[in-house]
């Protein structure tokens, strides 16, 4: 955490009005990520962002120690997606609205898209432990206890979930080397 | 170790997560085998690119401005209604004791009622029973003095600040 997440921190939990608005400017787009790439779909995630903010905006007082804030708010984030998965699992055929604005770097950008739609073909279990790990940095530990699953199985998901992935994009990257006149 | 061994604990390996006594065999083989330490390679891409993937989410325009203005109305709301519970609280808490003082609260009030008869009903007979000028003087000088008490009153409220009056 940086001086100037601290800063905010410290202001908004001496119940600062202005100063949460800078906490919301500062962490929506983490937040907001985040319940995208769990719930995938952007209407729930605007609506879960906001819930979570509001979680944020009553419990902050309650926070002792602010060193712990990083944790505490990750935490918090993690378990508002996984609870909200819990109560309303995502349909199948849920697809998520791709924007396809303006790209930085085609290549990239397109890589990343198949990456977004390759993770929305993994099964939400995958998906969450997938994300749990490479996301938000969780240890095996920490997401065995999260998710309430074995340790094991947390491997074996992130294994398969992780073949999955890694297949997908060799077969982009075939596709790519043998298409012709697309490298521009 | 094998390849077949090695491919199973890459996974964990660039988790940090592989048991201590494994690191070094595994490390070794690493070393020995440029197709495992592609996959290793890859693994990393993967997570690199998961991150990226995640990143390159756009939230949508306004989003923060709805989340400010949705949470100051919630909070409102919340406060309206604690407000609310609060006063039927203490109203349902004081109701007994009220219940229980009514009669020494009624009276007092019979007695202010009785004493303030009493005190008006001194004030005219002895008014009546004076002779007519000293009756009329008196009763012009009562009226007198209820106005000054009036004026210096208001002017007393009108000086101070009502939060020292009431604190
Ligand atoms: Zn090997």
């Amino acid at each position: 955490m940086t001086d100037k997440d601290l800063e905010i921190v410290l202001r908004c939990r001496s119940g600062n009005q202005e100063a949460f608005t800078d906490f919301v400017l500062h962490y929506t787009p983490y937040v907001y990520r985040t319940a995208v790439a769990f719930l995938h779909d952007r209407v729930e995630a605007e609506d879960l962002t906001q819930e979570i903010f509001l979680k944020v905006h009553r419990s902050l007082s309650q926070l002792h120690d602010i060193r712990a804030f990083p944790a505490w708010f990750k935490r918090l984030i993690t378990n508002a997606c996984l609870d909200q998965l819990k109560k309303k699992p995502p349909l199948p055929t849920a697809e998520l609205n791709l924007d396809r604005a303006a790209p930085t770097g085609a290549e990239q950008w397109e890589t990343r898209l198949i990456l977004r739609e390759a993770l929305a073909e993994l099964s939400l279990e995958q998906r969450q432990v997938l994300l749990l790990r490479e996301w938000q940095g969780y240890e095996y530990r920490e997401i065995a206890e999260l998710m309430g699953i074995p340790l094991g199985t947390v491997k074996s998901r992130l294994f398969s979930a992780r073949a999955h992935l890694k297949n997908v994009l060799e077969e982009e990257t075939d596709v790519r080397s043998s298409s012709p006149g697309h490298d521009c | 170790m094998e390849c077949r061994e090695c491919l199973g604990l890459i996974s964990e390996y660039v988790d940090d997560e592989l048991p201590e006594e494994w690191v070094s065999d595994l490390e070794n083989h690493l070393e020995g085998c440029p197709a495992c330490r592609a996959s290793e390679r890859e693994l990393r891409d993967l997570r690199r690119e998961i991150r990226g993937a995640v990143e390159s989410l756009v939230p949508p325009r306004g989003l923060e401005e709805r989340i400010i203005s949705s949470l100051w109305v919630s909070e409102r709301k919340v406060r309206q209604v604690r407000t609310v519970w609060t006063a039927l609280l203490l109203t349902s808490l004081f109701c007994p004791f009220f219940l229980l003082l009514s009669p020494i609260f009624a009276m007092f009030l019979n007695l202010a009622y009785v004493s303030t008869e009493a005190l008006w009903r001194t004030g005219f007979t002895l008014l009546e029973s004076a002779p007519a000028p000293l009756s009329l003087s008196l009763g012009v000088a009562g009226l007198l003095v209820m106005g000054l008490g009036g004026y210096l009153v208001r002017r007393l409220l009108r000086d101070i600040p009502a939060n020292e009056v009431f604190s």
